[in-house]
């Protein structure tokens, strides 16, 4: 083989999306990118795309616009899924306000702690939009600070995708064999992940809104960050595997969190910090390569019945009577936003 | 926060770790219902010696809404963009370590792996031609970037160099004025509640005794709090960092204040210059195994840019960190919680860490063992980091021409640190974790300048063919070479904003 060939297989979606990310950079001479997606279940519905859809697709050269045509891309601002006590929704978007480097949701759980029971979902322009069902256009939420992420027809985007790649320079084959320098498998239910010898693993968990999405992007980011001489590449595969690893266990983490029946019996020592020290005193510590942003990590360990103690000390730096005007100044600016979005 | 408590906290130790902490305490903390006292020994004194410091510098004074030229002015300091290294790769080579980062990167991929490439295609020029502050420092030229001075300028990153005793003086007024409280006095005993351990008191000459509900032991090497009182272990880490004194002398200025710390590589260790804008600090870190202390003294005297002004002030240590750095009641910040040689002007910057820490788990009562778990989890993370980067300083030198050299090119590394260095070497890849402080220009320009690698590159840089590679290169350059020219001097720079008064004489030679 003269030249060093990597071949995709696995689900479609994951297979497009990671096949059109190696593609921007795999190609070229001495470079081939075979894809060799499975067929799409005849279920196949929506995808989420995580806020980070903003940098994948601008650097695929992807305009928000045309997915929004193509892939029939709506923004979402947060997702719902299962937990232990019911369903959640878990923003992209942080809590209310932080202010001066304090977290909202110490100054909200001050304003309890004095006797108020305001909810924190009231504080959330995210959780208050999704509820309401109202749309905002593309134009108006870039005017907000909001992070959002994109609900997508799955089939489209696959399309879409795979065109993308194809107009990179990868090649899409039905039966494309194992002749490869580097195959990369993308399979559903696996929760493997790992580059061992010429097989780059790529676990496709699909079990919270988005994670799959994710999960592809970062395994493509973290190879094509590593990559070099395919056959010589012991170093480089010890990392990514590393890597992949930490990954994992961060989702692990958030997924017990949510799901298992008793969490704070967990015998991870990295899940056991997040409970104790936000139960402690509201901090959420973060491990090196968190997969999920603060406030979804808010809102499940509040799902969950874990609550913080006490709060910040320096939220009590605003006087009372300033805090109770802020919160509701707050609250209605919020409640207009969702309004005016209703109407749009 | 009704019934919180944690109302008075005791600051042992006046240097620039206790001053720094009392500074932040009581701008941050004050309005929040806590009390701030610090209890220093003018016989005792600080060591005095941290002078030079890193980017993040910058955050602490900004969040304490210090006037930035007004802190220069103030602390007689100058400028940094980064450190000369000379005679660490091997003797004769030298090398630029900036702050900032080089070049712009193309199509998403880093820019030094273009630059690797070029190389490989027989472009000889240096990695250094593609960093604004390496140019800036050799050119002698300073701007402070402002947002609306566009992308270019937007790459420098910068630091002080100042004196320390003017630094601690200058936070000393910020906290008062905040409402810190400050007593002189000798600290003779710590008195802890004999149930639960934690400390209850300081008892200090003169039969007075200060009661408090947190305590933050700032009293140097000594230790006095976290661990003479509460028994915290030192992690030694002397096998991997053997340097163990220090040789500091002052001496007068030679010309104009260069805005850059030169590390010098000496049979046993290093030697430091700081210039500031009325002298110039001057070190030799060692290692006792390997060189006498007359020894050293001497190589540090007959290498001064100017006279001496001051006299040798020789200086112990150990490398390592308390395995407790908050221990009961006691939080150690600064040399009491550990000591990392000053080869990268770490030590300030984990005061800072330390503060930020603390500010953000400031516990709501006296015992609080899940903000204490975590706050030491993070200051062994960042002392880690720091350590290995140090580290990567000693093992990837080819000097062989010292027993002391030979002992830490073939030493054992941190696994840690044996990853990145592999992976460095190879194709000049690099991770950051989350906290860690150096990134990637750090450890390419250490790697590189001590020509520990990359031998290769990424293909994925393949993708520019290399005319248009080429090209884009000699683009930088041009944009970064006109930019360098429309700078100011250094020392216009300070003359137009932050002139210091000329010292007093005894300042002069402190
Ligand atoms: C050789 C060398 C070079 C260095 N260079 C740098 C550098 O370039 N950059 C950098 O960032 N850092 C550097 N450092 C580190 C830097 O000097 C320290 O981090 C910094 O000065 C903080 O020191 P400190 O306040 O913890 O301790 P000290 O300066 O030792 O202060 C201790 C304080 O505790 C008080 N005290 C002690 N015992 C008692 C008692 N019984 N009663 C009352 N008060 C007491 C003293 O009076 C003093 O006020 C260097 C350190 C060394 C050793």
């Amino acid at each position: 083989m003269s030249s060093e060939r990597i071949l995709v297989r696995g689900s479609a979606l994951p297979v497009a999306l990671v096949g059109a990310i190696l593609a921007r950079r795999w190609s070229g001479k001495g470079k081939e990118l075979v894809l060799a997606p499975e067929r799409e279940g005849a279920n196949a519905s929506t995808v989420i795309a995580r806020p980070d859809h903003k940098n994948v697709h601008a650097e695929l050269g992807l305009a928000i616009e045309s997915l929004a045509q193509g892939a029939e891309a709506v923004p979402v601002l947060a997702v719902a899924t299962t937990c232990g006590t019911g369903q959640v929704s878990l923003p992209f978007s942080p809590y209310g306000m932080a202010r001066g480097g304090t977290d909202f949701h110490h100054f909200w759980r001050r304003a309890i702690a004095s006797g108020e029971q305001p909810d924190l979902a009231e504080f959330s322009l995210a959780l208050r939009l999704d509820r309401a069902g109202g749309r905002l256009p593309l134009s108006t939420l870039a005017q907000l600070p909001l992070e959002f992420g994109l609900r997508m027809d799955r089939l489209r985007y696959i399309e879409v995708l795979s065109k993308r790649a194809t107009s990179l320079g990868a090649f899409i084959a039905d039966d494309a064999g194992t002749d490869a320098d580097l195959i990369v498998d993308c399979r559903v239910g696996s929760n493997r992940s790992g580059w061992i010898e010429d097989r780059l693993l790529i676990a496709d968990e699909n079990d919270i809104p988005g994670l799959e999405w994710q999960i592809c992007v970062n395994a493509a980011r973290r190879f094509l960050g590593l990559a070099a001489k395919l056959s010589d590449s012991e170093t480089e595969r010890r990392e990514y595997s590393r890597l992949a690893r930490a990954e994992s266990a961060r989702i692990r983490d958030f997924r017990a969190l949510l799901r298992d029946p008793e969490p704070r019996e967990t015998e991870h020592a990295s899940l056991s910090r997040k409970i104790d020290l936000f139960e402690a005193c509201g901090r959420i510590p973060s491990e090196d390569f968190e997969v999920f942003g603060q406030p979804e990590w808010l809102a499940a360990l509040l799902a969950r019945g874990i609550w913080p103690k006490r709060y910040d000390r320096l939220a009590d730096s605003i006087p009372d009577k300033q805090l109770r005007s802020w919160l509701s100044s707050m609250q209605r600016q919020i409640g207009e936003i969702t309004d005016r979005s209703l109407r749009a | 926060m009704k019934g919180n408590p944690i109302q008075r906290v005791i600051i042992a130790g006046g240097g620039t770790a206790g001053w720094m902490t009392a500074a932040a305490l009581a701008k941050l903390m004050g309005n929040a219902g806590v009390s701030v006292t610090l209890i220093e020994s003018e016989a005792i004194g600080t060591v005095g010696v941290g002078e030079a410091t890193i980017p993040p510098i910058a955050k602490f004074n900004a969040q304490l809404g210090i006037d930035e030229h007004e802190f220069v002015r103030e602390t007689q300091a100058t400028f940094k963009l980064g450190i000369e290294f000379n005679d660490w790769g091997g003797l004769g080579e030298s090398y630029f370590h900036p702050f900032g980062r080089y070049g712009f990167d193309l199509e998403g991929l880093d820019f030094h792996q273009y630059w690797l490439r070029l190389r490989e295609l027989g472009d000889a020029r240096e990695l250094g031609e593609y960093s604004l502050n390496t140019l800036a420092a050799y050119a002698g030229k300073f701007l402070k970037p402002e947002p609306d001075h566009g992308q270019v300028i937007g790459q420098m990153g910068y630091a002080f160099h100042f004196d320390a005793s003017l630094y601690a003086a200058f936070l000393r007024r910020f906290a008062e004025s905040k409402g810190a409280t400050r007593i002189e006095g000798k600290i003779e005993r710590v008195e802890r509640n004999p149930e639960s351990g934690l400390i209850a008191a300081l008892a200090l000459d003169e039969g007075r005794r200060i009661e408090g509900d947190l305590f933050i032991d700032c009293t140097g090497f000594r230790g006095l709090l976290i661990g003479q009182a509460m028994g915290s272990d030192y992690r030694d880490w002397s096998h991997w960092l053997p340097c163990n004194r220090a040789v500091a002398v002052a001496c007068g200025k030679n010309g104009d204040p260069l805005p850059f710390t030169r590390s010098t590589a000496r049979e046993a260790g290093w030697q430091w210059r700081i210039p500031l804008q009325h002298r110039t600090g001057n070190g030799h870190v060692y290692c006792d195994a390997h060189l006498s202390a007359e020894r050293a003294e001497e190589i540090l005297l007959a290498n001064l840019d100017g006279e001496a002004i001051s006299s040798p002030n020789h200086l112990r240590f150990q490398t390592g960190h308390r395995e407790q750095f908050w221990a009961g009641n006691c939080v150690a910040i600064g040399l009491s919680s550990g000591f990392l040689e000053p080869l990268e002007s770490t030590s300030i910057h984990l005061i800072q860490m330390g503060i930020a820490k603390l500010v953000a788990l400031f516990p709501g009562s006296i015992e609080a063992p899940f903000e204490r778990a975590e706050y030491n989890r993070l200051m062994t993370d960042d002392f880690t980091h720091v350590r290995d980067f140090l580290i990567l300083h000693y093992k990837a030198t080819k000097r062989d021409d010292a027993p002391f050299w030979d002992y830490v090119r073939e030493m054992s590394i941190p696994e840690s640190l044996k990853q990145k260095m592999d992976l460095l070497r190879s194709r000049g890849r690099f991770f950051k974790y989350d906290a860690e402080l150096f990134d990637l220009t750090s450890w390419l320009a250490v790697a590189e300048g001590q020509g520990w690698g990359p031998e290769g590159y990424s293909p994925v840089a393949n993708g520019l063919s290399a005319s248009n590679l080429s090209q884009s290169l000699a683009n930088m350059r041009a944009v970064y070479a006109k930019t360098i020219d429309a700078m100011p001097t250094h020392q216009a720079y300070i003359d137009r904003f932050c002139k210091a008064a000329r010292p007093a004489r005894r300042a002069d030679a402190a």
